[in-house]
């Protein structure tokens, strides 16, 4: 970074205003959930909230989909217990949800009703409120189902697609709005019929969407690939024994020009590449993906020529018994990236110090199912919960539904506490994210003891900070 | 060029002396020891930003007005000062001293506004305002002086203002999503200080909200050419509608 060449400033005055930054470095600190947007304000230090987004069961409490919040402030009175429970009404296939980038609102969409909804989580972050309601996705979209992942930008929320309204396959495109509800744009996948400019460097143009993260010091936003409402929605033992089904499922990923929002370059990834995780370090110009059906890890990263390549680096367990790796989650020190497999339940952790070379260092069965995870920024907290879509869950007792909360010790994972959400009638756990107070300004309702750093309200700092 | 240089050295040496005060505040001791990563926007940009008219921005919102004071301390409606130019409006306070908050909006501002020399394009239809959320301390006294230093050679149109009172900026800073929360432990007699997120806005001559940028992606490279794409997209609308008149002449 060459300032003084770009400002003309006077150089000695620039010397020590930077000196003087790096002396007020010691006073600044970014702490977040590690998989969240860069463009997103950051919370230092203990997060007070999981906000869990929860799929309805039939026969099973009021049978709706809801935002579940539980206390995980361990200073907290209430720690471990399920302090809210908002219910939205139905059941839209819940799935995942995300904050704009002010974390005013937190988004959740319904895989099935394509319905999505709008929380406010800063008024109360105890007790979220549901804000708007947005039910004419499909609409304004252009024919796009499946609202699945919802990404930070600045002042705007880039939903990611499953499907289409044409054919309920997996051809699909990111929908782009604002904070607030406001439809700005579609941007449809590249599919052979139509590249939109890009380079098809292999053997695959599908069109399909699942996740999108971006890099925005690189320009670049990287998209993963899925299957269709056809799929999704399918009984997953039916499915399994479909061979016309298990061919629709995504080959590819796309790497975006993130501020033109055009498809630049799309790579050949067999078998489903699902959550794309990318690094936080400022020279680590990479992403990681797992793909579903063919249990591998998958880097994307730009070359010492600047290109962009893929390259599968590793198994995940033994791909012959197709594990199913779903969540996965890098450390914020980019050198560990937990995957979860979803068949055996089990969460994994890689030593990815060396991105080409992850090697697994250590395993726990969490459940008999297992989906999701989310840590704190420094590591110390991973949460998990258990379910993956609702046809697609175990069945009878293999069903465990679950939120559980460990520790992480950098060698083995120890339990805190658990909600059985079956036991509590609220349904299907599904996706995390975190919340506090000091986020918004305000002050916990209890009494927090000095020497617990990071259980202090005033650490939390609403502030977003470069990527 | 001297004089920009003097003004941005004035500018630098009230934010080393903010973050020397931010260094010895009671703050120090209660953060943890991570290092600050300065913004894309102080450097050069690490990609070549897209070739203006290569691309589009679509409209977000329309653009809110509410009630303000300009430097010579006159009232007015933000409202009125958008829709004549293609505007960028940043939300800043003075004294703030983040180096990737404020500090950096406005030193963008001051790289855009130096480039309306060199870009006789930007100087026509390229509007700077820098709002302060702080009026206790940023009266339009204070703006007006800090405004000259730093724009003091520069031909862009670059307003700095503020506004009566708390209660006349929240509405506007509401309608923008522009989230302000004050510091009440940090406020003293000689300042305030807020957390609140960085975010810059790019509004088009029909006061619709083309674009937002935040800390990861205000770079002035990136502002620049949004701005050109933006009067290239007029002058095309402007082309079609010629061309569209003229077939209606020979139809007549």
């Amino acid at each position: 970074m060459n300032l003084f060449k770009t400002t003309g400033v006077n150089r000695g005055l620039m010397q020590i205003a930077i000196a003087s930054l790096f002396f007020a470095a010691s006073l600044t600190s970014h702490a977040d959930e590690t998989c969240m947007s860069p463009y997103m304000a950051k919370i230092v230090g203990q997060e007070d909230f999981v906000y869990v987004w929860t799929l309805g069961q039939e026969n099973l409490g009021d049978e709706q989909d809801k935002l579940v919040t539980i206390d995980v402030n361990p200073a907290s009175p209430k720690y471990g217990k399920v302090i809210n429970s908002l219910s939205v009404g139905g059941r839209n296939e819940a799935h995942h949800s995300g904050f704009t980038d002010d974390r005013h609102y937190l988004w959740a969409g319904g895989l099935d009703s394509n319905k999505i909804f709008i929380f406010d989580v800063h008024t109360d972050p105890a007790k979220p409120t549901l804000y708007k309601t947005i039910d004419n996705f499909v609409k304004v979209s252009g024919g796009v189902v499946g609202p699945h992942t919802f990404y930070a930008l600045a002042g705007k929320i880039m939903v990611t697609g499953l499907s289409n309204n044409a054919d309920h396959g997996g051809r699909t495109a990111m929908v782009e709005y604002s904070n607030t509800g406001d439809y700005i744009a579609t941007h449809w996948h590249p599919t052979d019929q139509d590249l939109r400019g890009a380079e098809k460097s292999g053997k695959f143009a599908d069109g399909y969407g699942y996740d999108v993260r971006a890099l925005p010091r690189r320009n670049a936003m990287f998209t993963s690939s899925f299957t269709g409402w056809t799929n999704y929605m399918m009984d997953f033992g039916t499915m399994l024994q479909d061979p016309e089904a298990m061919k629709r499922f995504g080959n590819t990923a796309i790497k975006w020009n993130l501020h033109t929002r055009k498809p630049e370059k799309i790579f050949d990834m067999p078998g489903a590449p699902l959550e794309i995780r990318c690094a936080w370090q400022p020279n680590h110009n990479y992403c990681f993906t797992t793909t579903a059906l063919t249990s591998k890890i998958w880097l994307m990263y730009e070359d010492e020529q600047g290109e962009w390549q893929a390259k599968a680096v590793a198994d995940i367990g033994d791909p012959s018994k197709v594990p199913l790796p779903v969540d996965i989650s890098i450390t914020s020190d980019d050198k560990g990236l937990w995957v979860q497999t979803f068949m055996d339940g089990k969460a994994r952790y890689f030593d990815v110090s060396d991105p080409f070379n992850p090697k697994q260092t250590y395993e726990k069965e969490i459940g008999s199912q297992l989906n999701m995870i989310s840590q704190s920024w420094d590591g110390k907290r991973a949460y998990f919960t258990s379910s993956l879509l609702n046809n697609w869950d175990k069945k009878g007792d293999q069903d465990q539904q679950f939120f559980k909360s460990y520790t992480w010790d950098g060698s083995k994972l120890n339990l805190e506490f658990e909600v059985d959400f079956k036991a509590e009638k609220l349904g299907s756990a599904h996706q995390m994210r975190f919340g506090a107070y000091g986020l918004y300004g305000m002050k916990r309702p209890y009494e927090t003891k000095q020497a617990e750093v990071n259980s202090n309200a005033s650490d939390t700092l609403l502030a977003s900070k470069p990527e | 060029m001297n004089d920009l240089v003097c003004n941005l050295a004035k500018f630098y040496t009230r934010l080393i002396g903010s973050l020397l005060f931010l260094a010895l505040s009671p703050y120090a001791g209660a953060q943890n020891s991570n290092e600050i990563r300065l913004a894309p926007g102080w450097g050069q940009l690490s990609f070549t930003a897209p070739k203006p008219g290569t691309y589009e921005l679509p409209p977000i919102r329309a653009a809110a007005g509410g009630s303000i004071l300009n430097s010579q301390g006159q009232s007015l409606d933000l409202n009125d000062l958008l829709g004549e130019k293609i505007t960028v409006l940043s939300f800043i306070y003075r004294t703030c001293d983040d180096v990737n908050g404020c500090p950096l909006s406005t030193m963008v501002s001051y790289k855009v506004a130096d480039r309306v020399k060199k870009q006789p394009l930007l100087k026509d239809n390229l509007r700077l305002l820098t709002l302060s959320f702080d009026p206790q301390f940023d009266t339009p006294d204070v703006m007006q002086e800090w405004g000259e230093d730093l724009k003091q050679s520069s031909q862009a149109d670059w307003q700095f203002l503020t506004s009566k009172s708390e209660q006349e900026i929240r509405p506007i800073l509401k309608a923008y999503q522009q989230s302000v929360i004050a510091d009440d432990a940090a406020s003293n007699n000689e300042r305030n200080t807020f957390s609140h997120i960085l975010r810059v806005y790019l509004i088009d001559r029909e006061k619709q909200i083309r674009n937002i940028y935040n800390v990861s992606f205000l770079h002035p490279d990136i502002l620049v050419n949004d701005v050109l794409t933006l009067i290239q997209e007029e002058a095309q609308a402007e082309q079609r509608s010629t061309a569209k008149a003229n077939l209606a002449d020979t139809v007549d």
